[in-house]
């Protein structure tokens, strides 16, 4: 059914991006972070995209139903956690200083993640638009033989 | 005339059936936006079917036997199949992915059209056939 394949394409896309949201909302929200419990300052996220053909069931994968274009579906294949070596701000008062005086503070850039914010709400919309295309095809195929 | 429903309808099914597939494949493109190397699909299928329309204009021999050779190029209509082709990125990105937004939505729109259109279209058919079957009524 490719109407139904189109949605759960659609869908998986918003889904991604949904879970993107929630990463880049993370990092801004622990972007002052010196804690947690691997040890350290907190370090920003960032996700993996992966194109993986929609799952069969069993039966058409038995038969081998599924068409070879039929169209990829996005997956969050993990979180991949930032490499960037933490900011070190001189603060003898804060409770996580070094002997030195230096806290380390996560390395989060607020226009970095505010950027990625913009381009993950885009993404989410023009799925959201393709998810309506289908749709509205699916409506009209059901109006063929009504009248 | 091959039974009720003729070589109209015929086509208008099986472009519908295309334009559902593109549908389904650009919605993949859309989805794989960020997708690092991802190449984006489309599906091409009207030059197929202008073929086998031309293909099923009058042979150049003639056959008195359904098995006979008619010396024409025959795919008919019913088994036309479609091609996936990979769409082209002239701009080319970093991360291998080839989806540009502005080309994906313009084509779901007009695939979107085009389907909307050929449903009427088929309606239409079907709504002719039906006043003819009721002798005008």
């Amino acid at each position: 059914m490719d109407f139904l394949t189109a949605m759960a394409a659609s869908s998986s896309g918003m889904a991604a991006q949904r879970f993107r949201m929630n990463i880049i909302s993370a990092n801004i929200a622990n972007a002052e972070t010196t804690r947690t419990p691997e040890g350290g300052p907190y370090r920003r996220r960032d996700v993996v995209f992966g194109a993986l053909p929609p799952q069969r069931s069993f039966e058409e994968e038995l038969r081998a139903r599924v068409s070879p274009d039929a169209p990829l579906q996005v997956q969050v294949l993990g979180v991949a956690v930032d490499r960037r070596p933490p900011i070190l701000k001189y603060d003898p008062s804060h409770p996580d200083a070094n002997e030195q005086g230096y806290v380390a503070m996560p390395n989060i850039n607020p226009l970095e993640e505010m950027v990625n914010l913009m381009l993950a709400t885009r993404s989410y919309e023009a799925n959201v638009a393709a998810f309506n295309a289908t749709k509205s095809m699916a409506l009209k195929a059901l109006e063929i033989g009504k009248a | 005339m091959a039974g009720l429903f003729d070589r109209d309808i015929t086509l208008l099914e099986r472009s519908l059936e295309f334009r559902a597939r593109r549908n389904a494949l650009l919605a993949g493109n859309v989805a794989n936006i960020e997708t690092p190397g991802y190449k984006a699909k489309d599906l091409v299928f009207e030059q197929a079917l202008g073929d086998a329309l031309k293909a099923q204009e009058p042979s150049p021999l003639v056959t008195t036997h359904p098995r006979h050779m008619d010396g024409r190029d025959h795919t008919p209509l019913e088994l036309v199949q479609p091609r996936t082709i990979l769409s082209a990125n002239p701009v080319g990105s970093v991360d291998g992915n080839s989806v540009q937004l502005e080309h994906e939505m313009a084509k779901l729109a007009e695939n979107q059209i085009a389907y909307q259109a050929l449903a009427q279209m088929i309606t239409h058919k079907f709504l002719q056939l039906r006043t003819v079957i009721r002798e005008g009524e």
